[in-house]
């Protein structure tokens, strides 16, 4: 075993500098500016010392970042002037995670991000560049060697499917706020201004021409950065890891120990279920509080592919997603009578403001049956005692979601009763998985609720 | 398997007396403030005149309810059972929410005493999952130092799962 103690590779000392340019770049900008009124010698002099400066930065850093793997952990030592060991224990790393930024592809090299199972968001050792010969040699020696074993089991995002993504990426409940802050602020700017600016913009044409550009700037916006994040995503199934690889600028290529595995999500988002397309998420105790797209399993497919993608991919939570516990009849006024009463203050508001828009009204009304009615059809779940996995589905803000759990792994089940629903004998039932992604199925008939209690019982669950 | 007994274990008596210090302390100034408020306003005619000679009395009862009442309705509701494989807990008077975190997936327990539980001489057992934290919010100090060790010898590493 090597135990003596490497450097990054010398990439790491450009991106070192590049960061550390880009730290100073304001005051460097404004120093440029200031002093090239004086000057355009001492604003080259200015510029010329802060990049030397940067540079001097990126080479110290570098030359003060070491790392060592002795039989039992990993040393990391970095810092200029309180230099920080980190200790990682081989037997307490999680993953291994490959990271290639445009430095690092520009130098054929990568970083390697060691994640342990204690820590938080951050990885707890980054390598930010290291050659392929030592990177290989270091996920050896910390036990997640990149084996070469070819599988058949891969699928590849297309570039049709990408650019579906992209375009159906924003979520109606993030776009539509932001967009209407936008242009509420936009409003209170103009009213600010001058009259005749006003009496000019408020023609409802242009007021809808502001809102629309609004819109598409959101939507170009959440397009570039799932296009970004999802170029080239390609999944790949060894023997007991998943392999996921995606990005555009920065390559990223993750690997996950199936077993740490504990559901998978199924996410069907407004912009496209219209579409019969889904999207897969893991749901992982270690990974969990890492942004949406670490998490992504599979950006894009049509519904009818899940069940085929986990036999392939995920054999361990395969099987049918068919539901076989609903909600009652006697919930489906339930599930209508809360959005109605949601909607009938701003229908309410808007007729007593602008009485001539009130067709608005029933049309807002109309609206929440058809939501509510949508997710009494939405809601369920599946309970098989013979089934090492529990699936719960509901719409959850807008989308229609379906968990598909191992039992063994729930976090915390729960069971909730309102004063109404104690009367009509329902309840709410609910479990959370991983790092507390919560799914809730509303009013199940009181039978429904033994056999969740029952089916997901510790006790009969211990391995 | 036998049905899932229904929890049984309550909360220390004095988690009444906890709660309504913990009630007084919020709602003491509240109303006083919502009479100094009130007073300055019911000069005023019209709508603000009205609001603030009811608001005050208004806040005044919802401050008398958590004081006099909550407290002793949330206590009597409190059951918590705790078995080799489960903590179970049910609570709530309007709305009834029973809860059950699994112990193979409990991480680590903490034993809490805030200010006021200390007077009281009662402790909340918290107990962290992956997924957040649930707690027993008031037993008698040394009941909560027992269900810490029984779940402290419970609780497996995380990595065997």
């Amino acid at each position: 075993m090597t135990s003596e103690t490497h450097r990054l590779h010398v990439a790491a000392a450009i991106e070192q500098a590049i960061k550390a340019l880009s730290d100073v770049a304001v005051p460097l900008l404004i120093g440029l500016v200031a002093g090239g009124r004086h000057s355009s010698f001492s604003a080259i002099l200015l510029g010329l010392l802060g990049v030397g400066a940067a540079a001097a930065i990126g080479i110290t850093r570098w030359r003060a970042t070491t790392y060592r793997v002795t039989d039992r952990a990993l040393h990391f030592r970095s810092g200029v002037f309180s230099p920080d060991e980190t200790v990682v224990p081989i037997d307490r790393v999680q993953a291994v995670d490959t990271i290639a930024g445009p430095i690092q592809r520009l130098f054929g090299v990568s970083g390697l991000q060691v994640q342990t199972s204690g820590g938080g968001e951050k990885a707890e050792v980054v390598l930010s560049a290291l050659s392929d010969d030592r990177a290989r040699e270091l996920r050896a020696a910390l036990g997640h060697a990149d084996e070469a074993e070819q599988t058949q089991r891969r699928r590849r995002l297309t570039m049709g499917s990408l650019l579906v993504t992209a375009l159906t990426a924003p979520q109606l409940g993030v776009v539509l706020p932001v967009v209407g802050g936008l242009f509420g602020l936009l409003q209170n700017g103009l009213v600010g201004q001058s009259e005749t600016w006003l009496r000019n913009v408020n023609s409802v044409h242009e007021v809808v021409l502001i809102a629309l550009g609004l819109l598409l700037a959101a939507w170009a916006l959440s397009f570039a950065g799932s296009v970004v994040a999802f170029s080239g995503f390609e999944i790949q199934r060894a023997d007991q890891r998943l392999r996921i690889r995606r990005g555009l600028l920065q390559r990223r290529a993750v690997s996950v120990p199936v077993a740490r595995v504990d559901g998978v999500q199924v996410v069907e988002s407004v912009l496209r279920r219209p579409f019969g397309l889904v999207t897969l998420r893991l749901e992982l105790t270690s990974l969990g509080g890492r942004e949406t797209a670490q998490r992504t399993l599979f950006p894009l497919m049509p519904r009818h592919d899940v069940e085929p993608f986990l036999a392939t991919f995920l054999p361990e939570l395969g099987g049918s997603l068919a539901l076989q516990q609903h909600p009652p009849g006697r919930a489906r006024r339930r599930y209508v009578l809360r959005p109605v009463l949601v909607a009938l203050v701003p229908a309410a508001a808007l007729v007593v403001a602008v009485p001539a828009a009130w067709p608005a009204a029933p049309v807002l009304l109309a609206l929440a049956v058809v939501l509510g009615l949508d997710a009494f059809a939405a809601a369920g779940l599946r309970l098989d005692p013979d089934d090492g996995r529990v699936i719960l589905r509901a719409r959850h803000r807008a989308a229609r979601i379906t968990l598909v759990a191992r039992r063994r792994r729930v976090q915390e089940l729960g069971v909730s009763r309102t004063v109404f629903q104690r009367r009509a004998q329902l309840a709410t039932v609910s479990v959370a998985v991983a790092r507390g992604t919560r799914l809730a199925v509303r009013h199940v008939d009181r039978p429904v609720v033994e056999e969740f209690l029952v089916v997901l019982d510790p006790r009969g669950q211990t391995p | 398997m036998d049905p899932r007994p229904e929890p049984d274990g309550r909360l220390a008596p004095a988690a009444r007396a906890l709660w309504t210090i913990e009630a007084l302390l919020w709602g003491g100034p509240i109303t006083v403030g919502a009479f100094a408020v009130g007073g300055a306003l019911s000069d005023e005619h019209g709508l603000a005149g009205t609001a603030g000679t009811v608001l005050p009395w208004l806040v005044l009862a919802v401050a008398l309810a958590a004081i006099a009442v909550v407290p002793t309705l949330r206590w009597r509701r409190w059951r918590w059972r705790l078995d080799d494989d489960e903590l179970d807990l049910r609570h709530g008077a309007l709305t009834e929410i029973r809860t059950i975190v699994p112990v193979a997936r409990i991480q680590h327990v903490d034993v809490r005493r805030s200010f006021t539980a200390q007077i009281v001489g009662v402790a909340a057992v918290v107990v962290h999952t992956a997924a957040g934290t649930t707690e027993i919010p008031a037993l008698p100090d040394g009941e909560a130092a027992l269900v810490r060790d029984r779940l402290a010898g419970l609780i497996r590493t995380p990595d065997d799962v």
